[in-house]
C-alpha cells in the first residue's frame, strides 16, 4: 500500500516559530493528534531546500473571538459568533540537512506517512530496528539495537506506578520482539536472557500461546511483523518446596516443565556466596563488609573438596578434619570460629561488629536453608540454574523471602556477570531482566548485590550484559543505573513521582500524559529521538496465569472451520 | 431626595441616552399615533420566533490625519479604513461574507488620487473621496458616510433573500424595497422624538416588551415607522432607559398592522442577542454586533502597520 503524507495546515504565525518548537494551525478539515509525526518543507536563501520534521506535542483548540469564559454559552446559543482555532505544537526532530531555522508561517504542514514518517521518528537511520510497540496512530515505533547491543548504548530502565504500569509486560514484550523478529541475526539463539519473576506465577507460562488473545491483538502483531505466539525456548526454575528432601519445586498453578533451583554447600564456599547472605544496604562499607570477605576467603582457604559428595567440603583446621555436609553445618563452623577471640577467621574486628556478624548470619541461615544444600542434594547439576539451555531463563522468586531474594538475585546476577566476563565478548547478548530495581539498587548505602549491579550498568555495555531493570520509582534507585541506560520507558506515574528531576527528559506535557496512561502504553525515550514517544505494546501472546494457558485456539476452532 | 441613576456605559463611550434634556417638547417632529391612540401601557408581544435573521454593521478607522494644500488652499484630510461585513444566526451565529475599503477623504471638495502604498509584500490601496465641508471633522464624517454606505449595500444584499430578517446596526441606511425586512437598530438616543406623555412609556417598558410605533420624518422617501423596545430588565443602578434602543423600518414596507407584527418579532427577539455585560455598551451593543465589530476590526488590518506603509508612502512621494 502506497502511503503519502496529507496536507493538515500551516505553521502559525501569533505563535513563535523556532528551530526547536513551532505551532502548526490545522485546517478546519484535518486533524492533528499527539505523537503525530508532522513535516513542513522550505527553503534557505544560498542555501536550497530543508525538510524539518517534528512530532505533535500538544494540540489546543479555541474559540478565537471570545474573550470570556462564559463567552461559550452564548456562542451555544447562536447569539455570539466566533470561529474555532485548532493550533498543535510540533517539536523538531530533525532538520534535513541540518540547517537550524525556524518554519516561516505560512508554509504547509504534512502528516508524515511513510517513509517521511520513518524519517521524522529516525527510523530510516537504524540498520537494525527492533519493533517497540505501536505509535498512537496504530503505526509501528522501533528502537535502534545499536543502543541496545552496546555497541552505542546499552539498557532500559522501566518506571511506572505497580499493576498499572506493566512495567514487567512491557519488558517481556521487548524480549519477545528481540527474540522472535531476524533483527539479532546469527546470534539469536545464543541470546539469552534471565528474568526473575517477582510476582505471582505470571512468567511461569511464557512457552505456552495466550488463549485469550483477539484478532485485534494478533493484528498488532502482524503490524509489527512479530509471530502472535509463546516465547519458542523458555527454562522455568523455582525455589525448592521446604528445607529438606526430594527438590520439588515450589509452585501452585503449574504441575509440569518448572525444575527446583538450589546451590550447594560446596558452591557456596568456592563462588564467595556468603556476601549474599548480608546483602540489606549498609549505610556504606561496614566493617561487616569486611569481616564477611575475610570469612569468604578463609573458607575457601581452609575446606577441601568432600571426595565422597560433589556437594560438600570437609574442613581442615588446626589439624582437625571436620566434614560439613550440610548448610547448617557450615554456619555453625563460620559461627564457631568468628566467636573465637583472636581466630584468623575474625581479624581485628570489634566484638560489637562480630555480634552484629552473627545476629545477621542466623537471621539469613534460616531463610536461605532450603537453597543450598548437602549431603541430601540429589543430582546438584540438575538443579543448578542453567541459563545455557534455553533462551529465556525464568528465575522464580516470589515465594521467598526477602532475605532469600536477595541471596539468589545476587547470586545469580553474580554468576552471569563472571560468565560474559570470563568469555569476554560481547556477543551473543545476556539480558537481565528485574523488576523491583529500588530494592537491588537503591539510591542510598552500599550493597553487594547494588554492586554486581553497577558493574552490570557501567561495564555490561563492552560485555554484552544487557540491564532491563524496572521499578515504582526512579528517585529511589541509584542514579548510575539509571543514568546508563539507553532506553528510559515510563509507564502510569505517581504525579508527585512524574514531578522529580529523574524524568527530567519528560517534557511538561508528556509528565502529565504519564499520569494517565492505561496498562499497555507507555512512554519511550530513545537516544534517537529527541522528543519521547508514546507507545502501546499488543497483549501479550503468551499465557500469564493459569487460565489464559488453555489448549491452543487453533483445536477450538478447527471444529468450524469445515473445509 | 434627589434620585440619582447611572448609565450603563463605559464613559469613553458616551451615554446610551445622549439627548439633550431640558427642553419642553421633542425636538423631531414624529406622529405617535399611527398604530394607536393608546399609549398608557407596553406591548407584550408572545415568545420569540427564533427563524434566521442576520445582523449588519460596520467598523471605521483613522489611519493618519493630513493637511491638504492645494496651491493656495489648505484642507483637512484623512486616510481611513472601514469594514463591514454580517452575522448569520440561525441557532447558530456565523460570519457572513465581509468587505473592507480604505480611503483617502479630502475636505473642501478637493480630491486626491488614488493611494497604492505598499505593505507586507502587498499593497494596499486607498479609494479618492471628497466632502464638501472644511471644519476639521469633514473628512471623519466623510469616512462614516463610506462606511454607511457599505452597510446599507450589505443590508441590500442580505435582504434580498425572502424569509429572512436583517437587523442593521444604526439608524436605517438603506430605504428601497427588498425582499425581507431591513430593521435599523439604534443604539443610542441622540434625539428626542415623543412628548413627555408617550415617553414616559419608555421608561416602563419590560425586556422583549416596545412603545406602540409611531412615523419619523417628513420627506416620504425616508419616513420610517420607529418604535423603543428594552433589552434587559430595568435595574439599580441604572436609569430607565438603560437597555433601550430604537428601532425603524422604512414606510413602505407595509400597513401598520403589517409593520407591528414586524415590531413584536423584532422586540422579542432582541432581549436573547442583548450585549455581553462586559461590552463597553452593554446591553445595547447586541452580542453578535460586539462579536462582529471585533472580527471586522481585525480584518482592518493592524493599525501600526498600516499607518507605517503610509507615512513611507508620504516620505516615499517627496524624498
Amino acid at each position: 500500500m502506497e502511503v503519502t503524507s496529507e496536507p493538515v495546515g500551516m505553521v502559525l504565525g501569533t505563535e513563535d516559530a523556532t528551530p526547536l518548537t513551532f505551532w502548526v494551525g490545522v485546517a478546519p478539515d484535518a486533524y492533528l493528534q499527539l505523537d503525530d509525526a508532522v513535516i513542513v518543507e522550505t527553503s534557505v536563501p544560498g542555501r536550497g531546500p530543508l525538510r524539518i520534521s517534528g512530532i505533535v506535542q500538544d494540540v489546543r483548540a479555541r474559540h478565537e473571538g471570545a474573550q470570556f469564559d462564559s463567552d461559550v454559552f452564548l456562542v451555544d446559543r447562536g447569539v455570539l459568533p466566533v470561529e474555532t482555532a485548532v493550533a498543535a505544537q510540533v517539536v523538531a526532530t530533525r532538520f534535513e540537512p541540518e540547517i537550524l531555522v525556524p518554519p516561516m508561517p505560512g508554509l504547509p504542514a504534512r502528516r508524515a506517512r511513510g517513509a517521511e514518517r520513518d524519517e521524522a521518528l529516525y527510523f530510516d537511520q537504524m540498520a537494525r530496528r527492533v519493533p517497540a510497540g505501536l505509535s498512537r496512530d496504530g503505526e509501528p515505533v522501533f528502537l535502534d539495537l545499536d543502543f541496545l547491543d552496546g555497541s552505542r548504548g546499552a539498557h532500559v530502565n522501566i518506571s511506572g506506578i505497580s499493576g498499572v504500569a506493566t512495567k514487567t509486560s512491557y519488558a517481556m514484550f521487548l524480549l519477545y520482539s528481540l527474540f522472535h523478529s531476524p533483527v539479532l541475526g546469527g546470534y539469536r539463539t545464543n541470546t539469552k536472557a534471565i528474568v526473575f519473576n517477582v510476582k505471582g506465577e505470571d512468567l511461569l507460562w511464557l512457552d505456552t500461546p495466550n488463549a485469550r488473545i483477539v484478532d485485534d491483538d494478533r493484528a498488532a502483531y502482524e503490524l509489527l511483523d512479530l509471530p502472535a505466539g509463546p516465547f519458542e525456548s523458555v527454562g522455568l526454575w523455582a525455589p525448592p518446596r521446604g528445607t529438606a528432601g526430594p527438590a520439588v519445586p515450589h509452585v501452585e498453578g503449574r504441575g509440569e516443565g518448572v525444575t527446583a533451583y538450589y546451590w550447594t554447600v560446596r558452591d557456596f564456599v568456592r563462588e564467595k556466596y556468603l556476601r549474599f547472605l548480608f546483602a540489606e544496604a549498609e549505610d556504606e562499607r561496614s566493617q561487616i563488609a569486611d569481616l564477611v570477605a575475610r570469612v569468604e576467603a578463609v573458607l575457601d582457604r581452609e575446606c577441601e573438596d568432600d571426595p565422597t559428595n560433589d556437594a560438600t567440603v570437609v574442613h581442615v583446621g588446626g589439624g582437625v578434619v571436620e566434614p560439613i555436609g550440610d548448610f547448617d553445618q557450615l554456619c555453625e563452623l563460620i559461627a564457631r570460629e568468628v566467636d573465637q577471640d583472636g581466630s584468623p577467621w575474625r581479624g581485628r574486628v570489634s566484638d560489637a561488629t562480630v555480634a552484629a556478624f552473627l545476629r545477621r548470619l542466623d537471621a539469613g541461615r534460616f531463610r536461605v536453608r532450603g537453597l543450598i544444600r548437602g549431603r541430601d542434594a540429589e543430582d546438584p547439576a540438575r538443579h543448578r540454574i542453567d541459563w545455557g539451555a534455553s533462551q529465556v531463563t525464568v528465575v522464580d522468586i516470589h515465594t521467598l523471602h526477602d532475605r532469600a531474594k536477595r541471596f539468589v538475585t545476587g547470586v545469580v546476577i553474580k554468576r552471569l556477570f563472571d560468565d560474559k566476563e570470563r568469555m569476554g565478548r560481547r556477543e551473543p547478548l545476556t539480558f537481565l531482566v528485574l523488576d523491583e530495581l529500588n530494592r537491588y539498587a537503591p539510591r542510598e548505602g552500599w550493597s553487594p548485590i547494588k554492586e554486581v549491579l553497577l558493574d552490570v550498568a557501567e561495564r555490561g555495555r563492552s560485555l554484552g550484559m544487557i540491564l532491563i531493570g524496572a521499578e515504582q520509582t526512579a528517585s529511589e534507585v541509584e542514579r548510575r543505573v539509571i543514568a546508563n541506560s539507553a532506553f528510559r520507558v515510563v509507564g502510569r506515574l505517581d504525579t508527585a513521582e512524574a514531578a522529580r528531576g529523574e524524568y527530567g527528559f519528560l517534557p511538561a506535557v508528556t509528565r502529565s500524559r504519564a499520569a494517565i496512561l492505561k496498562p499497555g502504553s507507555m512512554i519511550l525515550q530513545q537516544p534517537h529521538i529527541p522528543v519521547p514517544i508514546q507507545v502501546r505494546f499488543p497483549f501479550p501472546s503468551w499465557a500469564t496465569r493459569a487460565d489464559e494457558a488453555a489448549a491452543p485456539p487453533g483445536d477450538v476452532f478447527d471444529a468450524f472451520r469445515g473445509d | 431626595m434627589l434620585v440619582l441613576r447611572a448609565d450603563p456605559w463605559m464613559p469613553e463611550y458616551g451615554m446610551g441616552f445622549d439627548a439633550p434634556l431640558g427642553a419642553d417638547g421633542p425636538e423631531a417632529v414624529a406622529d405617535p399615533f399611527v398604530e394607536t391612540r393608546d399609549w398608557s401601557s407596553p406591548r407584550s408581544p408572545g415568545p420569540p420566533d427564533p427563524g434566521p435573521l442576520w445582523f449588519v454593521d460596520g467598523v471605521r478607522r483613522v489611519d493618519l490625519r493630513l493637511l491638504a494644500d492645494d496651491g493656495d488652499r489648505r484642507v483637512p484630510g484623512l486616510f481611513g479604513s472601514f469594514a463591514v461585513g454580517s452575522v448569520r444566526c440561525d441557532r447558530r451565529a456565523a460570519f457572513g461574507d465581509h468587505e473592507v475599503g480604505r480611503a483617502i477623504v479630502l475636505g473642501g471638495g478637493v480630491r486626491a488620487e488614488a493611494v497604492e502604498a505598499p505593505l507586507a509584500g502587498g499593497r494596499v490601496r486607498f479609494a479618492p473621496s471628497t466632502v464638501p465641508g472644511e471644519e476639521p471633522d469633514a473628512p471623519l464624517l466623510g469616512l462614516q458616510e463610506l462606511m454607511r454606505r457599505a452597510e446599507g449595500a450589505t443590508a441590500a444584499r442580505l435582504a434580498a433573500e425572502e424569509g429572512t430578517l436583517v437587523l442593521a446596526d444604526g439608524p436605517l441606511t438603506f430605504h428601497g424595497a427588498s425582499a425581507a425586512p431591513v430593521v435599523g437598530v439604534v443604539k443610542r438616543t441622540a434625539r428626542r422624538y415623543l412628548g413627555p406623555e408617550h415617553e414616559a412609556l419608555v421608561g416602563r417598558l419590560g425586556p422583549g416588551q416596545r412603545t406602540p410605533l409611531f412615523s419619523l420624518g417628513e420627506d416620504e422617501r425616508v419616513r420610517r415607522y420607529s418604535w423603543y423596545a428594552r433589552l434587559v430588565p430595568l435595574r439599580l443602578p441604572w436609569h430607565d432607559h438603560a437597555g433601550i434602543v430604537r428601532c425603524e423600518v422604512r414606510v413602505g414596507i407595509g400597513e401598520p398592522g403589517h409593520v407591528a407584527a414586524l415590531a413584536d418579532r423584532v422586540s422579542a427577539l432582541l432581549p436573547t442577542f442583548a450585549g455581553r455585560p462586559t461590552d463597553p455598551r452593554a446591553p445595547q451593543n447586541l452580542a453578535p454586533v460586539g462579536g462582529l465589530e471585533a472580527w471586522l476590526r481585525h480584518r482592518m488590518g493592524h493599525p501600526g502597520l498600516v499607518r507605517r506603509a503610509l507615512t513611507d508612502w508620504l516620505r516615499g512621494r517627496e524624498g
